[in-house]
């Protein structure tokens, strides 16, 4: 099946949709743009080479995923594949506040699995079961580290840290 | 929903892969491909052809079979020889040169035979059989035919003729035909 079809109206929005759902994935791990688009693309054509049906959400992301995983490995860096066990914490309320100041920056203050939660879960509305059986960690763990991760956004942006001389364009493409 | 989700959600909305990433994922257009076996489609037609002529001849003949056992059935000529004996029937159809021995199974149990005679189907020289049913009295015609290319290629089938019901099959190297007035 092809997306592009003649007759597809519908099959390019449906691509054009999950195209920029998994460049926002990509995103959340990456949190750079030009790093984001890459793995994106990467993903895609990965997805176009071996598979012989349409691209669909899950395995999109899954791939997304596994290409960024080997992107770390390929640098050294092992930070996102800890991910702490911890024990189950209450849902928050829906009337704690939001975050003032640059979310951009405080989201990058974030470890790159909190990002991935939060993600997941506040963008793509995907339930902490869900994640769980995405990302194959406990459903507990997912809970709590996506409570964690907004702690720290509004810790973040509690002390109203300013990004300290941030790069003019850190997420913007060469 | 919890307003920093709100504000996470939006932050990402506002993200897009760039147009030019869009089209470099497009899959190129669908052209049409050339066949792999150009030969394929007339062969395949060639061959419905061949089928529909074969299946069409042997339609035709095994028509024409029954139709023509059930027009002698009709006539009810006179048996050449009477005799509840197969051997002695074909001891004096000395021209046959297939065997006479009744078609397997329970034929033999169900009829019993009261004469024969020499008759053509279909230009083939052939064995006309008077047989009774001894469950009920009734008096059927049995066939015996050689089994020629012809005869061969039909399948079992069973007819109705004016009548007449005609029922054909093949048994080894003969073709058998049973006419039975309804």
């Amino acid at each position: 099946m092809n997306w592009f079809n003649k007759s597809g109206i519908r099959e390019t929005a449906q691509f054009r949709e999950l195209a920029q759902s998994g460049f926002r994935y990509a995103l959340s791990l990456a949190h750079h743009h030009h790093d984001a688009e890459d793995l994106t693309q990467q993903a895609w054509l990965k997805l176009q080479r071996n598979g012989s049906g349409p691209i669909v959400r899950g395995p999109l992301f899954k791939t997304i995923r596994n290409l960024f995983i080997d992107s770390l490995r390929r640098k050294g860096i092992i930070e996102f594949e800890s991910l702490p066990e911890e024990t189950l914490v209450a849902e928050e309320s829906t009337s704690e506040p939001g975050v003032t100041g640059d979310l951009e920056y405080f989201l990058g203050q974030l470890k790159t699995g909190d990002r991935e939660l939060l993600y997941l879960h506040c963008v793509e509305g995907y339930t902490a079961q869900e994640i769980s059986d995405l990302i194959g960690r406990p459903r507990g763990t997912i809970l709590s580290a996506i409570n964690r991760a907004k702690a720290k956004l509004r810790e973040l942006a509690a002390k109203q840290e300013s990004p300290p001389s941030r790069p003019a364009k850190e997420n913007a493409r060469p | 929903m919890n307003p920093i989700d709100t504000q996470i959600r939006e932050y990402y909305q506002k993200q897009t892969l760039p147009e030019e990433n869009l089209q470099a994922m497009q899959p190129p257009e669908d052209t049409p491909q050339p066949s792999q076996w150009p030969w394929l489609l007339p062969l395949a037609a060639a061959m419905i052809a061949l089928l529909a002529i074969f299946l069409g001849k042997s339609f035709s003949l095994s028509q024409a079979v029954a139709a023509e056992i059930a027009k002698n059935h009709t006539a009810q000529l006179a048996m050449e020889i009477s005799s509840s004996d197969y051997q002695e029937v074909a001891a004096q159809l000395d021209q046959i040169d297939f065997s006479l021995t009744p078609p397997g199974g329970v034929f033999s149990r169900q009829f019993t035979l009261i004469g024969g005679r020499y008759c053509s189907i279909q230009t083939e020289l052939a064995a006309q059989l008077r047989v009774r049913e001894n469950a009920t009295g009734k008096m059927h015609t049995l066939y015996i035919i050689p089994l020629t290319d012809d005869f061969s290629a039909l399948k079992e089938t069973k007819h109705s003729v004016k009548g007449v019901k005609v029922q054909l099959w093949t048994e080894g190297d003969r073709f058998f035909g049973l006419a039975s007035s309804k």
